[in-house]
């Protein structure tokens, strides 16, 4: 392969952004057509199956509540296998790919938050309680928020990536605490109830449009995220041309 | 408060969250693009990329 070529024919390949911006150029509609289909079937299921026994209506709320919180925790790993790519292989694209998945998670985790309060007030009688469940993801939130203006602080991109990293991966021991909090502790939040080792013990009528809602929401989150990373790495060539050209202005000054 | 309030404003809120950062990558990707457009037209390029005329060398 000549050096020229923008083939992608191996993962390191993707390190060269020039590469990266050609594949986001070619999958991104791809990837916005397929949320798009996924999210109509997704809702149809949703809303064409029955109402809970117990719950009534309110099982409805699930279908966004769940896949939100899920993105929380698995937009926060992706960060994290960032985080390792920043400070092991110094790739070109951790840095930007942490960095633009922050927003996105406290996007997903503040969802999360909102549909689980308007769940809990029907259900458990109160908007807000101090569980471990609740407690660890309001943390995961504030981490988020913590992380992005930590990057945003400093000027220099290389140090604001190591530094953020660094924290990455402090936080990552977040991650088990939410997920295991319900199992754990004593908590108003249910245990889990689809990832389980003896298998799921909802009935297939809800199983079915949470399942294709998940998956709705991960790829809406990876199309936003190669779409982030894609702006994040054209603003950096603004900013490095802008210096040329101020470079050049002092030159013939 | 009916449980369709609970369920709605769910979905509500969803949709306000996701349209936000759907709408903030779409106009900040259009935003980057454009400012390099302008960039390029005033002259300024990459190093690595060629300028149209100078193909042939």
């Amino acid at each position: 392969m000549s050096e020229n070529s923008l083939a992608i024919t191996k993962f390191s390949d993707l390190a060269n952004p020039t590469r990266f911006l050609a594949l986001v150029a070619r999958v991104l509609p791809w990837m916005a057509g397929t949320t798009a289909l996924l999210f109509a079937l997704g809702l149809y299921l949703g809303f064409a199956a029955e109402g809970d026994y117990q719950q009534g209506e309110t099982v409805r709320i699930m279908y966004v509540h769940v896949p939100a919180a899920w993105l929380s925790m698995m937009c926060y790993t992706v960060m994290a296998a960032s985080a390792i790519g920043t400070l092991v292989w110094r790739h070109p694209l951790a840095d930007v790919s942490a960095k633009t998945a922050a927003p996105l998670g406290a996007g997903f985790t503040l969802i999360a938050l909102i549909t689980g309060s308007l769940w809990g007030k029907p259900m458990w009688g109160t908007w807000w309680v101090w569980d471990a469940r609740l407690t660890s993801v309001f943390v995961l939130f504030l981490m988020y928020l913590g992380l992005i203006a930590l990057n945003r602080a400093m000027d220099d991109p290389s140090k604001a990536a190591r530094v953020s990293a660094v924290l990455i991966l402090v936080g990552f021991v977040n991650i088990p605490i939410i997920k295991f909090s319900v199992e754990w502790w004593n908590t108003l939040h249910q245990p889990a109830s689809v990832v389980r080792l003896d298998g799921p013990t909802i009935d297939p009528e809800f199983l079915r449009p949470l399942l294709v809602m998940a998956v709705a929401f991960t790829v809406l989150f990876f199309t936003l995220h190669l779409a982030a990373m894609r702006n994040e790495i054209l603003r950096r060539r603004v900013s490095a041309q802008r210096r040329l050209a101020a470079r050049m202005a002092a030159r013939e000054a | 408060m009916s449980h369709a309030f609970y369920v709605y404003a769910s979905y509500i809120v969803t949709v306000i969250i996701i349209g936000c950062l759907v709408g903030w990558t779409w106009l900040d990707g259009r935003a980057r693009q454009q400012e390099l457009r302008t960039l390029e037209a005033s002259g300024i390029r990459r190093r690595s990329a060629k300028p149209a005329d100078e193909t042939k060398s």
